[in-house]
This record gives C-alpha cells, sequence and structure tokens, in this order.
C-alpha cells in the first residue's frame, strides 16, 4: 500500500498497492486527481524561474505557466530583478513633451551638421539650421569651422529679432562642443537655454528631421543636375528656401514662409536647381566686343541680392545676376559627367567665349596599368570609349594631362558618340523668362542674410578650382590606390627592417565607386600636396617616391644609427611632399624631400655657418646674353640632391624619418654625415 | 669673385658654370668641351642633363627672332591664381600716376597674405622690369599693409593679367658696351620725403642690371639725389666691368653713364665743391675717382630720354608703353 501526498498541505492525493516495489496506480484515482503528476521538487518560485530562464519578460515565464510547462509556487515577482537593467536596459519610448509655443520664436531648435566629406565649391564643411517650433521656418548658415555657431547664432539673434520685433524666448540644442559657450551667454541675456540629455538626439528629433530633408532635398537637386558633390553647399541653401515655400500639413497645409511673413510665397520665381542659364554680363566685359553672356548653371537664389546664381562653367566664376536666361531642360553638369564625369576649367583660363578647342590643346592620353583593369570603378567604360588608352606602351610610370573642357567636348565630337555639342543644345531649347517677385524674394534676404557669414570669394573660387583640377587627376591617382596594398618593391630591397605600415585607404570606397559620392570622394583627394606622413602613405604615388628617396639617402650614407644619450640634441624630421608641374601646368613629378627640422639646432654645437650657392640674376641675364651675342649652346643640368652631398663635419642628431623607423632599433637616433635639407 | 659662378676656360674656349643650388646652367664656346664637362660632373654626381635650356628657375625660356625670350609666364597665372585675380580686369600701367593718399588708413586685415603676394611679385622683377618700380614701392611697406597698400598689390596684379605673356627679350648685339642710365626723384617718397634712385644698364642693348629703391639718407637738393643714385650706378657698372674681365669678355669702351640732371653731371667731372654738396663727399670722391681714371663716362641725357626714369616715378599710359618698347619687355612677335 502506497500514499502519495502533497508535499506542502500533507493532503492524501493517491493510494494505490505496490507489486513488487512498483507503485500502480489504478485509473479511477488517475482520473480523481490529475494534479498528482506534478512532481514538487521541480516548483519553485516565479524569480527563480525568471533567473533560471536567462532573464525573460513577465509575459514569457506567465506564458510557460499557463501552458503548465513550469509550476510556480508564487505567481508574480515582488522584487525588482537587478541584473535585467544591468544586461538590457533600453531606450524608453518618447513621449510628446507637450511644448505648446505660441508665437514665433518663443522657442528655436539649433542643430549643426557635418563635417561633409568634403569641401564645398566655396570652402564650407558645415551648415548650422535654426529651426523655429511655432513657424517651423528654417534658417540656414553654413560654416567652415564649427566654432563659428556662437558667432552666427548672435548674427542670428540680431536678425530676427529686429525683423519680427519678437524676442527669442527659448533656444534648445545638444550639448555639443561648439554650443558649450552659448550657456554663459544666454544667461546673461535671459534667453532659457534647454539642452537634450546627452546621447538623446531624439529629443531633438525636429532638427534631425530638418537636417534629413535638407540634405535628401539637395542630394536630389543635384542629382537631378548630375552637379558634383562639392556644390552641395549650393544645393542645401536651395532646398531650405524651397522646404520654406512648401505647404506642411503640421501647419494646416500652409507653409512656413506663409505662417511667418503672413503672405503667400511666389513661386513664379523659382527655376529648376542645375539648369543651363545665361546671366547678362556686360557690366563684367573687358571690352565692347565680349560677348554679353556666358554659358552657365544655375545653382540657387542668391540671399542678399534679388537674383539667381549662376556658376561661369569657363572661368569657375560665381554671378549673381538678375537677368538670367533659363533653360530649364538642359543640364549642362550631366553633359561634362557623360563625357568625362567632371567639368574641368582650364588651368591657364582664356578668355575665348565659345566652346571651341583652342588650337593649343593637346590631346589627352592615360596609360593605364595592365594590373588595374580588373577594379577600374563603373566611369571606366566611358575612359575607355572615349579616350584614347594607350596600352602598348609599358606603363610603368602612368602620367595624365590636364583635361580641359575644351577636351571633353573635343573628344566628344571627335569620337562621335552622338552627343551634341554645347551650342546646339542651347539653339534647340526653348526659352523660359519669367519676371521675379521682387516683394518675396527681398523678404527672405532680409530673414536670411547667409552671405554676411561667406568666405570672401577670391579664396572661395581659388578652392573650387583647386577642386576641378583634383577631379581631372582621378586616372592617375585613383587607380595606384587600388594596388597599394602590396608594399612596394623599393621598401623590401631596403637593408632597414622597416615596420608594417597601415595602408589606411579605405578599399570599398575606392572599389564600389560606382555612385557618384565615393567617386568624388576618392577622387579629390589624392592630388593635394599631404602635410603628414599618414596622410600621404595612403597614396602610392607618394609611398613609392618616400621609399626612393630613402633609398637615395641609404646609398649616398646621409646617416649611421646611434644609440641616444641624453646629452644629444636630436633634431627632428619630417617629410615635405611637393607636386611639381611643368611649365604647362601637368604634373612633372611626385617631389618627396625628407627635411631636418634644423631651427632646433644652436648655433656653435652643431652648425657654425649657413651658406647656400644662389647665383645673382643680373649674371643670369648678362650670361644669356652673351650666350645670345656669341651664338653659343646653353645646357641646363640637375643635380639630384645636390646640397645633400655637403659633407658635415659638425655632430649633428636627427630622429629617424617618420614611417622608416628601423625596426630593430627604434630608439636611436640618426648620426649625420652627409647634409639634409632643414639643416642649418 | 662669385660664390656660384664658375669659368673655366683651356686656350681660347672658355665655359661658364652657374649654379643655383641643385639647379646648373652650363654655356661655353666650345660644344665637345661642354660634354668633356658633362661627363666629368656626372661621375663625381649623380647628375641628369635636361638637355638645351627651356624652364629655369621658374623661367621659360624660347627662342624668338634674333635671339632669345625670356618669360615668367607660368609663375605669373601661379601668382594670379593665388591672389584670385584670374578674371580680373587688365590695366594699362602697373601703379597709378595720381598722389599717393597719406590719409589715416587702416590696416590691411591680412597682413601675411600680403607679405606673400609681394613676396611672390618681387621673384617676378627677375625678368619683369616694368613691374621693379610697383613692387619696390609696396614692398616699403610689409611691416605694417593697410588697405590703400594692397590696393597697389591689386593693381599690379590687374597690370599683370594684361601681359603674362611679357617677358624680357634678349636680342644678339654687335657692341659689348656698358651703358647705364641713373635717374632719382627728389624728395619722392611721400612717407619720409627720401629720394627713389633708380638705375638700369644695358649691355649692347640688352637690359641685364636695374633697381629700384629709397635712398639711405634724406637728400636736400635734386642734385644731391641725382648724384646718389649716380654713386649707385657707378658701384654697378663697375661691379658689372670686373664680371666681364672675369667671364674675359672684352669691351672696347669704356662704361658711360647716362645722367639727367646737369648739376650731377658738372659736378662729377669738375672737381668744384659747392656749399650744398659738400656733405655727399663719399658719393662724390668715389665717382670722382672713378671719371679721373677714365673707367667711366658721364654724359647728360634729355629727361625724355631718361630710361631709369620708370624706375623711380609712376608714369601714365603713353610714355609708360613707351619705356616698356625700349626695353624688350614686350610679348613675342609671334603672339
Amino acid at each position: 500500500m502506497f500514499y502519495v501526498k502533497d508535499l506542502v498541505t500533507k493532503e492524501v492525493l493517491l493510494f494505490g498497492q505496490s507489486h513488487d516495489g512498483l507503485y500502480v496506480l489504478s485509473e479511477s484515482s488517475a482520473t480523481l486527481v490529475p494534479q498528482a503528476f506534478w512532481s514538487p521538487c521541480i516548483s519553485a518560485t516565479a524569480d527563480l524561474w525568471h533567473r533560471r530562464l536567462g532573464h525573460p519578460t513577465p509575459r514569457i515565464l506567465d506564458l510557460l505557466v499557463s501552458r503548465n510547462k513550469i509550476v510556480c509556487t508564487s505567481r508574480r515577482s515582488l522584487t525588482q530583478c537587478q541584473a535585467c537593467p544591468l544586461g538590457k536596459l533600453s531606450h524608453l519610448s518618447l513621449r510628446p513633451t507637450g511644448d505648446k509655443t505660441f508665437a514665433p520664436l518663443d522657442l528655436s531648435f539649433s542643430g549643426v551638421w557635418g563635417p561633409a566629406p568634403m569641401f564645398s565649391s566655396d570652402g564650407f564643411r558645415y551648415f548650422v539650421i535654426f529651426v523655429d517650433a511655432h513657424t517651423k521656418h528654417i534658417w540656414y548658415y553654413p560654416l567652415v569651422v564649427k566654432s563659428d555657431v556662437f558667432f552666427i547664432l548672435q548674427c542670428f539673434q540680431t536678425l530676427v529679432e529686429l525683423q519680427f520685433s519678437l524676442k527669442i524666448k527659448s533656444v534648445q540644442t545638444d550639448w555639443g562642443g561648439e554650443y558649450c559657450k552659448l550657456n554663459k551667454f544666454f544667461q546673461t541675456i535671459g534667453i532659457h537655454y534647454r539642452l537634450i540629455c546627452p546621447h538623446t538626439h531624439e529629443q531633438n528629433g525636429i532638427v534631425k528631421r530638418c537636417h534629413r530633408h535638407i540634405v535628401e532635398t539637395g542630394l536630389t537637386l543635384l542629382g537631378q543636375c548630375s552637379a558634383p558633390l562639392r556644390f552641395w553647399n549650393y544645393a542645401f541653401e536651395s532646398s531650405v528656401y524651397l522646404i520654406n515655400r512648401m505647404p506642411t500639413l503640421v501647419l494646416q497645409n500652409i507653409s512656413s514662409f506663409e505662417c511667418l511673413f503672413r503672405r503667400t510665397p511666389d513661386y513664379n520665381f523659382l527655376r529648376t536647381f542645375g539648369c543651363f542659364c545665361f546671366p547678362s554680363l556686360r557690366p563684367y566685359h573687358a571690352h565692347k566686343l565680349d560677348f554679353r553672356s556666358s554659358p552657365c548653371v544655375f545653382l540657387g537664389y542668391s540671399s542678399s541680392h534679388l537674383g539667381y546664381h549662376c556658376l561661369d562653367l569657363e572661368s569657375d566664376r560665381i554671378y549673381v545676376s538678375y537677368h538670367v536666361r533659363f533653360h530649364e531642360n538642359v543640364f549642362p553638369f550631366a553633359k561634362f559627367e557623360h563625357v568625362t564625369s567632371s567639368p574641368v576649367p582650364p588651368t591657364q583660363p582664356t578668355y575665348l567665349p565659345s566652346f571651341n578647342p583652342p588650337p593649343c590643346f593637346q590631346p589627352t592620353t592615360y596609360q593605364i596599368g595592365p594590373n588595374n583593369n580588373s577594379i577600374l570603378p563603373s566611369a571606366a567604360p566611358h575612359l575607355t570609349t572615349l579616350l584614347p588608352i594607350d596600352s602598348t606602351t609599358p606603363s610603368s610610370q602612368s602620367h595624365t594631362t590636364i583635361l580641359s573642357p575644351y577636351a571633353c567636348l573635343s573628344n566628344d565630337n571627335c569620337a562621335g558618340t552622338g552627343s551634341p555639342s554645347l551650342d546646339a543644345h542651347v539653339l534647340r531649347s526653348a526659352v523660359v523668362e519669367q519676371p521675379g517677385s521682387a516683394a518675396d524674394h527681398r523678404s527672405f534676404a532680409a530673414a536670411s542674410p547667409v552671405s554676411a557669414v561667406r568666405t570672401s570669394p577670391s579664396t572661395a573660387s581659388l578652392a573650387s578650382l583647386q577642386l576641378y583640377v583634383d577631379l581631372s587627376l582621378y586616372p592617375l591617382q585613383h587607380l595606384p590606390i587600388t594596388g597599394h596594398t602590396s608594399p612596394c618593391p623599393a621598401a623590401r630591397q631596403h637593408p632597414m627592417v622597416l615596420r608594417p605600415r597601415q595602408p589606411k585607404t579605405t578599399l570599398s570606397t575606392a572599389t564600389a565607386a560606382t555612385s557618384a559620392v565615393s567617386f568624388s570622394q576618392v577622387v579629390s583627394l589624392p592630388s593635394h600636396e599631404p602635410f603628414v606622413f599618414n596622410d600621404a602613405n595612403r597614396y602610392e604615388a607618394w609611398h613609392s617616391a618616400m621609399c626612393e628617396e630613402i633609398q637615395a639617402l641609404r646609398a649616398n650614407k646621409t646617416w649611421t644609427l646611434v644609440s641616444f644619450h641624453p646629452s644629444m640634441n636630436v633634431v627632428g624630421s619630417r617629410w615635405v611632399y611637393k607636386i611639381k608641374h611643368k611649365s604647362d601646368g601637368s604634373i612633372e613629378r611626385y617631389k618627396v624631400c625628407l627635411v631636418a627640422r634644423g631651427f632646433t639646432q644652436q648655433e656653435g654645437i652643431d652648425h657654425s655657418e649657413t651658406f647656400s650657392p644662389v647665383i645673382k640674376q643680373a649674371i643670369v641675364r648678362l650670361v644669356f646674353s652673351i650666350v645670345v651675342s656669341c651664338g653659343w649652346k646653353i645646357h641646363q643640368l640637375n643635380i639630384h640632391n645636390a646640397f645633400l652631398n655637403g659633407v658635415l663635419d659638425e655632430e649633428v642628431y636627427m630622429k629617424q624619418p617618420p614611417g622608416f623607423v628601423d625596426y630593430a632599433l627604434p630608439s636611436h637616433v640618426c648620426r649625420l654625415h652627409k647634409s639634409l635639407y632643414g639643416l642649418k | 669673385m662669385d660664390t656660384s659662378l664658375f669659368i673655366f676656360s683651356v686656350g681660347a674656349d672658355i665655359c661658364y658654370l652657374l649654379v643655383y643650388i641643385d639647379d646648373i646652367l652650363l654655356t661655353g664656346s666650345n660644344s665637345l668641351l661642354l660634354q668633356r664637362l658633362i661627363q666629368l660632373l656626372s661621375s663625381e654626381f649623380k647628375l641628369r642633363d635636361l638637355g638645351s635650356i627651356h624652364y629655369f628657375l621658374g623661367i621659360e625660356v624660347q627662342s624668338a627672332s634674333m635671339g632669345l625670350m625670356l618669360r615668367q609666364h607660368k609663375y605669373t597665372l601661379d601668382i594670379l591664381t593665388r591672389a584670385g585675380m584670374l578674371s580680373c580686369k587688365p590695366v594699362d600701367t602697373p601703379i597709378s600716376t595720381s598722389k599717393a593718399t597719406i590719409l589715416p588708413d587702416l590696416l590691411f586685415s591680412d597682413a601675411t597674405r600680403f607679405r606673400q603676394i609681394v613676396g611672390a611679385l618681387q621673384y617676378l622683377t627677375f625678368m619683369r622690369l616694368d613691374i621693379c618700380f610697383a613692387v619696390n614701392r609696396v614692398c616699403q611697406f610689409m611691416h605694417s599693409p593697410t588697405d590703400s597698400h594692397w590696393a597697389a598689390v591689386k593693381r599690379i596684379l590687374r597690370y599683370l593679367r594684361g601681359t603674362t605673356s611679357h617677358g624680357l627679350h634678349i636680342t644678339r648685339s654687335s657692341s659689348f658696351a656698358l651703358h647705364d642710365f641713373t635717374d632719382a626723384d627728389w624728395a619722392g617718397s611721400v612717407e619720409d620725403r627720401k629720394s627713389m634712385s633708380g638705375y638700369f644698364v644695358f649691355f649692347g642693348q640688352t637690359p641685364i642690371s636695374w633697381k629700384s629703391g629709397k635712398q639711405r639718407t634724406v637728400a636736400r637738393s635734386s642734385t644731391e639725389a641725382e648724384y646718389k643714385a649716380l654713386a649707385d650706378g657707378t658701384a654697378e657698372v663697375i661691379w658689372l666691368q670686373y664680371l666681364l674681365t672675369d667671364l674675359q669678355i672684352s669691351s672696347a669702351s669704356t662704361p658711360i653713364i647716362w645722367c639727367d640732371n646737369l648739376g650731377a653731371t658738372y659736378l662729377s667731372a669738375n672737381p668744384v665743391f659747392h656749399a650744398r654738396t659738400k656733405h655727399v663727399e663719399v658719393d662724390y670722391h668715389f665717382v670722382q675717382d672713378r671719371v679721373a681714371k677714365k673707367e667711366i663716362q658721364i654724359h647728360f641725357i634729355s629727361s625724355q630720354d631718361q630710361l631709369a626714369d620708370v624706375f623711380t616715378k609712376p608714369l601714365p599710359t603713353s610714355s609708360f608703353t613707351a619705356f616698356r618698347f625700349k626695353f624688350w619687355v614686350d610679348p613675342p612677335p609671334s603672339a
């Protein structure tokens, strides 16, 4: 006979006869109380189960209990689990703030966007926007550096407070470094400064949404006309101009402009971004027979003038003009993109008024190494179809000449790819001309004087010119990057044991240059002269030049490595990078120079006299004159590392060159036997 | 006598070697000798023979009719690009003739930029004597440039924009005589009333040496100012004379200095002391000695023909263009 009792209540649940040590349950007793099959040894509290199951949510636990998979003695745990928040606390859902604004400027939001992956054509890297919470009106200011925000905010404050006779009551920003200074400033003038919690950008959702709206609209504008990405500032500015004039659901289907100025914006002033246009350029003429206009690209609305921004493709200059004739169906950038992926102005601007190729145009040749063909980006088909690729010549050293828009067009015409020249387009397309609305534009100009903080036009145009040239260097610079992962052969022969270099090239960027974005990023980088080693080492051209230079110095027995002693005055060393141009502006070579930072030398200790053989100008002219009069021949010689042949008598110690530190003896210094650039 | 000029002569043949750090010009009367010399040099140093000259120290060398054309076309364009003045409107003269203002002027905001551009312009005077005076003028304000000085720099750049292809035209000359034109603009400097002096030396028909500069001391009379300029010019001519001797170029004729001030001309020939000129004794004796030894001759020239005028004062367009024509600073005939 056996009994089954509840462990807790001691109540008899089952009983039966045992046979040979086996407890046999009769059917009648089983149907009577089916719960008797529970095993008391697996019952536990809900907390225990919570821990056993790896801290699931209460809902899962409840589910398991209700399906009779597990037994809980107590249904719900009263003590909260400590480990759960440690392991898996996530953001809580955001509730509406309940902010109520009654007038414009009651509450403004501000946020900085950037850095952009490239400088804009007029030299900007960031932008900051101010959004009014009541009217959702956006004010846009481009920035060169983030720290300009403080100044811009003061400008903004002065502007809006005067224009609307209202005071800014509160401002909300994140606690970015650029805003830290504002706290004290706001305290002194009584503006309530609201901060979002650190790392809680969702509290700044309005600004983030505006950023997204501006950037997406801007990219769409750039995409529609295939403009190079460096014109982002113009595109974003136009976006803000347009967004402020769009009706929005939040404001019961009126635009923020209307809400703020109580007037409907004039939509007839608007034109298609990036389209072809002819501004009237009479006042800029050098002489009376200059053409009255030149072909330009429309790049948005001037904020301070009642007029349009027109980019002259030839001179890369921005004209602001009211008298503009538009061809809204023609996009000049698209044409250039189609041919060469970039509009490149001539490095020596000419005053040729038309797009006819000048007689001095030299045919462009690209030599592309055979090993690089596999990794050509999508732009390659254009190159191969339209540009003569000289693959027969051995391409030990690829070179390029700068491509001008004339070249593009002449190539275009010669190759006969079917796209007619620009002039033909101009003639065919219909003229659209509508008078702008003065009232609309002036009010906008008053409310957002973006140009007040612009850099000077001269530097801006310089920067953009530089970028144009950058783009043109694409075939030379881009290709070696991808092949960089294999070390340079020169480095292998080098007797020094070199530290492994980390090629910082983002290979994905280089290979996936299918989109316009990555294309421009890769292209615009390499043709500048880098300032630091890490920057330069990414590019094969610079890297191999450095290897060569080190080899030359080794062969010259410029230094020996000695162990460092505190009594030594050790001068630093650094690389100097210089692109050498020929007289026609094309690239001759990439010159790299290891220089000693001789300004830390001390007279009497490690230098005694300075000397450099420089010829007097009068002698040069005199000799030229004699040569001409006597009919002699004149030879030009160049001594490689001439200065480096000088033997040093003094004891001069130098740090090992960056990137070429001896792996075995990293703390040693170079005892110089021969002179180096930069030494006294 | 010069650390970077080497002369090598074998018998009647002679070679000149000009060194500018690692750029070398080699010329001589015998091309075989030149080849030997290049071989010798290349055995000593790692050397590249760039062949006949075409681009040296930023100077483009082109053969033109009757000689060579030396230009700094690319360098000029580089400066214009750096200054952002590529699309400016050209002017005819590098400096305005109107009186410089001495009104209080705002300091120019970016002094470094001013110095960079002016420094770059200074090298341009290597071949461009037409801007020598204008560049010297703006160079005097390197320490604290004002807005009006920057305007003067921009004026030079605008002039250059219209004349980028100008350069020095070196022609075959029949004689190796030295002619020196000296001039002074008495009390020409508005700021401190010092005088400007300039000289300008022709070798045969080619201008080879020129200078425009402010005199170190204040001159009390125009004759004194001219006399100081004369002394400067004399020093230069004598140096060139020694240099020519070194180069074994014999010039039969005595160098002639052309001066447009009668007083100064007479003073150099006639040892009559005047109360007004006693304080210029050193200059006086220096020049007078040379004249007495017949090392130089000093001749009078009328002010209209005085070529060195362009180094001492701003000139109007018509006379400036005329001077430029005489200097051989002109675009090449083919262009």
